[in-house]
């Protein structure tokens, strides 16, 4: 009984080896065509995240010369200097923290220790990021939607004020937090899939384990996350109906 | 410039003598040309990123298993259950190995594609013939937990097997 089953063993391993050598000959990699592999783009999530990072970093950018071209025909009003000030910090924060991604994920593709340790540095890496990430892209929404105000009416009224009307301050602030709400809800998702497919990875792995503390830690983080992003929701809700009541 | 040059060569001359590893995780990661060529394509990308991470007293096939299933396991992948069915599958299978549709090859890539990825990743290694301590030191599985592991997939296989052969 057992030295049968080693035969069938033994026979199933013989027909991996044959059917791996085939393959082999069959799909023989020459250098050449091992070069021309190596000038080709990634198109894995990491390099994709990365692109979208610099796109945004080089839009933040844009955006700054911008509000710096916008002062320098207001450098009379503070109002204006104030606005664009504010607005320059804010981006260039934005752009420090995209770099710091782009950094930490240069990092992640160099693959270091086994394939635990990998998964456990990319998991590490997005929850780190997972709220930093959608926030540094959503700012873009944020500083273009005031660049784009403040252009409007340099343009129209040749003249920047602060708003007056109590009511077109509310719109004019609501608005701006729930594009700024739709664009962090929208840049979640990416992070989060990736982390949730991750750690199905990881937990395949730990199957033999008891469960570990990292994915206790990993439950009770994703509740605080789930819990913000709800809160996140309904006062962008709260916030429109307020408006359509506002305007009825 | 030189000593770059110098490095890309020495790592293409090893690559392409481990070359197996890659299409052997390919067969069994992948179901079709596109898939196969992304996944080919990350798979080397990878191995040339991580290269300069590679310590020349570890074996170089023990590296390549473990940045080239690593890149396998994130790999997006389509789902074959979505676009393949068991009769489409089982051709494609067998117009890869280059072997006829009831050829026992293709009864034991069927079974292998009803596992898991971490499942696929054990089971490859284990007819590799990788001893405990490898795959230890590519997965980062404790030796012990892999044992019980493999008992349980070729269980599994067996009946997965038995079952693609009597079809």
């Amino acid at each position: 009984m057992n030295n049968n089953s080693k035969n069938k063993e033994q026979e199933i391993l013989n027909i991996w080896e044959k059917a791996g050598n085939a393959l082999t000959n069959q799909q023989q990699l020459n250098k050449q065509k091992m070069e021309t592999l190596l000038n080709k783009t990634s198109s894995e999530f990491s390099t994709n995240q990365k692109k979208l990072l610099r796109a945004d970093a080089i839009f933040k950018v844009a955006l700054i010369f911008g509000f710096i071209f916008v002062a320098a025909f207001n450098l009379a009003n503070l109002f204006v200097m104030f606005t664009v000030l504010i607005c320059i910090i804010i981006g260039t924060i934005g752009i420090k923290q995209e770099r710091l991604m782009i950094d930490g994920l240069n990092d992640l593709q160099e693959f270091k220790g086994t394939i635990r340790n990998q998964l456990e540095r990319d998991i590490h890496f997005y929850r780190n990021n997972i709220i930093r990430y959608p926030l540094s892209l959503s700012l873009s929404v944020f500083l273009f939607y005031i660049l784009g105000s403040l252009v409007y009416h340099d343009i129209k009224y040749e003249v920047i004020r602060p708003v007056e009307d109590l009511e077109d301050g509310i719109v004019i602030i609501s608005l701006l937090i729930i594009s700024f709400i739709f664009a962090f809800v929208a840049y979640y998702p990416f992070f989060w899939s990736r982390i949730k497919y991750l750690n199905s990875l990881l937990k395949d792995i730990d199957k033999e384990e008891k469960i570990t503390n990292h994915i206790e830690t990993e439950e009770a983080r994703k509740k605080k996350i789930t819990t913000i992003t709800s809160i996140l929701i309904i006062v962008g809700i709260i916030v429109l109906i307020s408006l359509i009541i506002a305007f009825l | 410039m030189d000593q770059e040059n110098k490095m890309k060569e020495k790592f293409l001359d090893l690559v392409e003598m481990h070359q197996g590893i890659i299409h052997k995780i390919l067969s069994i990661y992948t179901y079709d040309t596109e898939d196969r060529k992304d996944l080919l394509q990350e798979i080397m990308l990878q191995l040339w990123k991580s290269f300069p991470n590679f310590l020349e007293k570890a074996a170089f096939s023990t590296w390549m298993y473990k940045v080239a299933l690593n890149t396998a396991l994130l790999h997006k992948r389509k789902k074959m259950k979505e676009k393949y069915t068991v009769d489409a599958l089982i051709e494609t299978r067998a117009m890869q190995m280059g072997v006829s549709k009831n050829d026992i090859t293709i009864s034991l890539y069927m079974a292998i594609d009803q596992l898991g990825p971490i499942d696929k990743a054990i089971t490859l290694l284990y007819l590799e013939q990788k001893s405990y301590q490898e795959m230890e030191n590519i997965l980062g599985m404790k030796k012990n937990n892999i044992g019980v592991r493999i008992n349980r997939i070729k269980n599994k296989l067996k009946k997965i097997f038995e079952y693609e052969q009597q079809l």
